[in-house]
């Protein structure tokens, strides 16, 4: 029988703590965010080895503008915080 | 007839090409989500009829919001039909993401780029791209009807072909590979699937893409239950060999997508909300007070001095003045309708700026702006543009929510859309608040707007901590790219308001002020009064409820009978004023005049009742037609209990505003605000003591302890 352990033993930095307008590679979404926003980030271009860049963020910290793959969108911080990166 | 569905990414011009396409007028803004169901027309193209559908926008075809679901589920019923994919020409990359996975399902697809912005992002070869894929390319402009001959054509092609029995078939080597390593254990469906099925193959293979994507609703459908998951792995191979084709046939990209200069400045971290009040405050300005204003004005001289006027002289003269139906034009048509008629380009105006907004794009900003308040009461900044809309028209605005992820989110932004105060409201303010206020009218217009917004977000905070919790709050939104609004679309927004907006006055407001006239024209007993006494049926009802309102600062019974009959529509509440007081001309000064001279159906006792009534006016109830929307976006049950916390906030907002303005009124400003502070003193006095008395309760151990321990 097996057990399955849901953490990671490696810390990664997470993109919400990233720099603004720095390029950081995409390691991997972590496991704790729900299937369902995973899937959409999967769809969206969000796949281990991208290059991303936070532009800019809100004043309370709680949206994020993020580049991707050509093109921009805003992504709330629970979100964000579960983008590995290095 | 050919069946044609239009699919694409949100914002890349699905219904401006439906709109040329069919010469219809749907819908359309720089926003993601602003097409929330199917719409299907039918149009001829060189003798053959052509149905189009519009579909909103989808990502990918595992949905994650209420209007994804529609689209896929409507694309996968349908899956035979041709599919014209529409992406946008400076995000192509992402966007044939989605042809990716049309392709996988194996339906017949065309592709149209769409070039919506004059600059080029970069250089694409076409036809190099077409033959790779096997689809058909168009390239063209969307909102430019010339350039939809070669889209037409290519339909009419295609189904040419369909009906002689080809099938497309394309080259999926990319997605091959995953299904192989996962072979084993897709092996163990086969069965179910193929029974589900009956041979078709290539269908079988997208379900099996599904089953490793772990979409919910095909396992459910297929009554299958995986213990296993490859979304990443499509998600990269899609990814690779997309990238694979734009390294081939695109040169590099030169901008990148929904960013600009501008947004240094409209998205500094304090400026922004400075910036966004400040905009939205120039345009009420513009809307209600300056340009409106006088337009408004202008268009009051005009309909009495050429239509009103010359039609009561004709009446009075052919019918006498005594006559009911001299009365029902005087009083229901041009005493209502015309009342409610010259708000015409204040309504107009609104919705123009209302529409810049959204057309610019800056709309994706104020939703990035405003996520750090409204993440924070459980809503997202998606909520913002069912707001904002909500200062439009609620009944449309209350549809946007739909593109809401979490459903608890979806029916919290309906409840709350119908605190915005909407262009229906706006008439209530500017003839009752203009009336006792003046020039500081401005003041008490931007007070109301504001009270709005603090209860719909203190509403929406008591909401998320007790029954409405969102649960899988989400937030993802692409910044769409700043655009200029073309003088064309420009002026078809206006003409469609106008007519919207005249059809409106025209039926519902005309029917509802006849019905109000008969009411207040007629006893029980149905005897026309006229100028000779009795009292309406009206009158009786309006009577027995007013002691209702007595709390609140106003009781006569033609206020009382107004709120009444705004419950249909709130334009009818000015109406109804007017009709009430019997103006004369159907100026919006003549009814203000009326308004604090008459001792009549309709007065008040002071500028603090006024304000009392406005905010119980912009509280109490949403419309008829907003209400049957609400119970069909989010339930009976959550219309009602919305409908009914409204009241007692509308009852409550009004009765605190009421004993405050009365007792400035009384008192003098400095009195009423010390008295307020000691008051408030001490209520915070009694909540600490209660608190340090629940506090220092003793906990259940303390008798074997002996301590005095402290409970939380």
């Amino acid at each position: 029988m097996s057990i399955k352990l849901k953490f990671d033993i490696v810390y990664y930095m997470r993109l919400s703590e990233c720099k603004e307008n720095k390029y950081y590679s995409i390691i991997k979404i972590d496991s704790l965010l729900s299937e369902k926003l995973r899937r959409r980030l999967y769809d969206l271009g969000f796949l281990a080895g991208q290059k991303v860049r936070v532009v800019n963020k809100s004043l309370l910290k709680k949206a994020y503008m993020i580049e991707i793959r050509g093109y921009t969108l805003s992504l709330r911080n629970t979100i964000v915080n579960s983008i590995m990166v290095e | 007839m050919i069946q044609v569905n239009l699919v694409g990414n949100p914002n890349t011009g699905k219904t401006t090409l439906y709109n040329s396409l069919t010469h219809s007028h749907e819908h359309v803004g720089n926003w993601h989500g602003v097409t929330v169901e199917e719409k299907a027309t039918t149009y001829r193209y060189k003798d053959s009829e052509i149905n189009i559908v519009d579909l909103p926008g989808i990502y990918s075809l595992t949905p994650l919001s209420f209007e994804e679901k529609v689209a896929t589920d409507y694309i996968l019923k349908y899956r035979n039909r041709i599919v014209v994919n529409i992406c946008d020409a400076s995000n192509l990359q992402r966007n044939l993401y989605l042809t990716v996975g049309l392709m996988e399902l194996g339906c017949p697809i065309i592709l149209v780029v769409n070039q919506i912005d004059k600059r080029k992002i970069c250089k694409i070869d076409f036809s190099g791209l077409s033959s790779e894929l096997g689809i058909d390319i168009v390239y063209l402009n969307a909102s430019d009807k010339k350039s939809l001959t070669s889209l037409n054509d290519c339909i009419l092609a295609l189904d040419k072909k369909l009906k002689e029995g080809y099938r497309p078939s394309y080259n999926l080597s990319h997605i091959k590979k995953v299904l192989n390593k996962y072979s084993e254990k897709l092996a163990v469906f086969n069965e179910k699937i193929a029974k589900k099925l009956q041979n078709n193959e290539e269908f079988a293979e997208f379900l099996k893409i599904k089953l490793l994507e772990d979409d919910e609703n095909i396992k459910k459908d297929l009554d299958i239950k995986t213990d296993f998951s490859a979304v990443e792995d499509i998600a990269t191979c899609r990814y690779d060999y997309i990238d694979s084709l734009m390294e081939k046939y695109s040169s590099k990209r030169t901008h990148i997508y929904g960013q600009s200069k501008f947004d240094k400045v409209l998205l500094n971290k304090y400026l922004a909300l400075p910036i966004f009040l400040l905009l939205l405050a120039i345009s009420f300005y513009l809307t209600f007070f300056s340009i409106g204003a006088y337009l408004s004005d202008g268009l009051s001289y005009l309909l009495d001095k050429f239509i009103s006027s010359p039609l009561l002289n004709f009446l009075v003269a052919n019918l006498g003045e005594g006559s009911w139906i001299v009365s029902l034009v005087e009083v229901a048509l041009i005493g209502g309708v015309g009342s409610i008629l010259t708000f015409l380009p204040q309504v107009a105006l609104l919705f123009f700026f209302l529409s810049l907004l959204e057309d610019s794009g800056y709309l994706s900003r104020v939703a990035f702006v405003f996520e750090d308040v409204l993440g924070k009461v459980g809503l997202s900044g998606k909520s913002a543009y069912t707001l904002l809309m909500g200062f439009g028209c609620s009944t449309t605005a209350v549809l946007t929510a739909r593109n809401m992820e979490d459903k608890n989110s979806k029916i919290k932004t309906g409840l709350l859309t119908p605190y915005m105060s909407c262009s229906a409201k706006f008439p209530i303010y500017a003839v009752l608040g203009g009336a006792f206020f003046g020039a500081n009218n401005i003041f008490v217009i931007i007070g109301l707007y504001l009270l709005g917004v603090v209860i719909a977000i203190f509403l929406s905070y008591i909401l998320e901590k007790t029954l409405l919790k969102s649960k899988e709050q989400s937030f993802i939104l692409e910044f769409a790219p700043y655009r200029m609004m073309s003088f064309k679309r420009t002026f078809s927004l206006l003409w469609q308001n106008v007519k919207q907006f005249i059809t409106r006055v025209a039926t519902l407001i005309l029917a509802m002020n006849v019905v109000v006239w008969l009411l207040s024209n007629f006893t029980i007993t149905f005897h026309f009064i006229g100028s000779g006494g009795g009292v309406s049926m009206l009158e009786t009802l309006g009577r027995v409820l007013s002691p209702i309102f007595i709390p609140l600062g106003f009781n006569s019974w033609g206020l009382v009978s107004a709120l009444i009959a705004g419950l249909v529509a709130k334009e009818v509440i000015v109406s109804s004023i007017a009709m009430f007081n019997g103006v004369e001309e159907n100026s919006i000064n003549s009814i203000q005049s009326s308004i604090i001279l008459s001792t009549s159906a309709v007065h008040f006792a002071s500028g603090s009742s006024v304000i009392s009534f406005l905010v119980f006016c912009l509280l109490y109830f949403p419309c008829i037609a907003t209400t049957s929307v609400l119970i069909k976006e989010i339930g009976k049950k959550w219309t009602f209990i919305g409908i009914l916390i409204e009241f007692v906030i509308a009852y409550l907002t009004a009765f605190v505003v009421y004993t405050l303005a009365r007792a400035f009124e009384v008192f003098g400003f400095l009195k009423t605000f010390l008295s307020f502070l000691m008051i408030l003193v001490i209520i915070f006095a009694i909540i600490y003591i209660i608190k340090r008395i629940k506090k220092k309760k003793l906990c259940a151990y303390s008798d074997t302890c002996g301590k005095r321990c402290k409970l939380k």
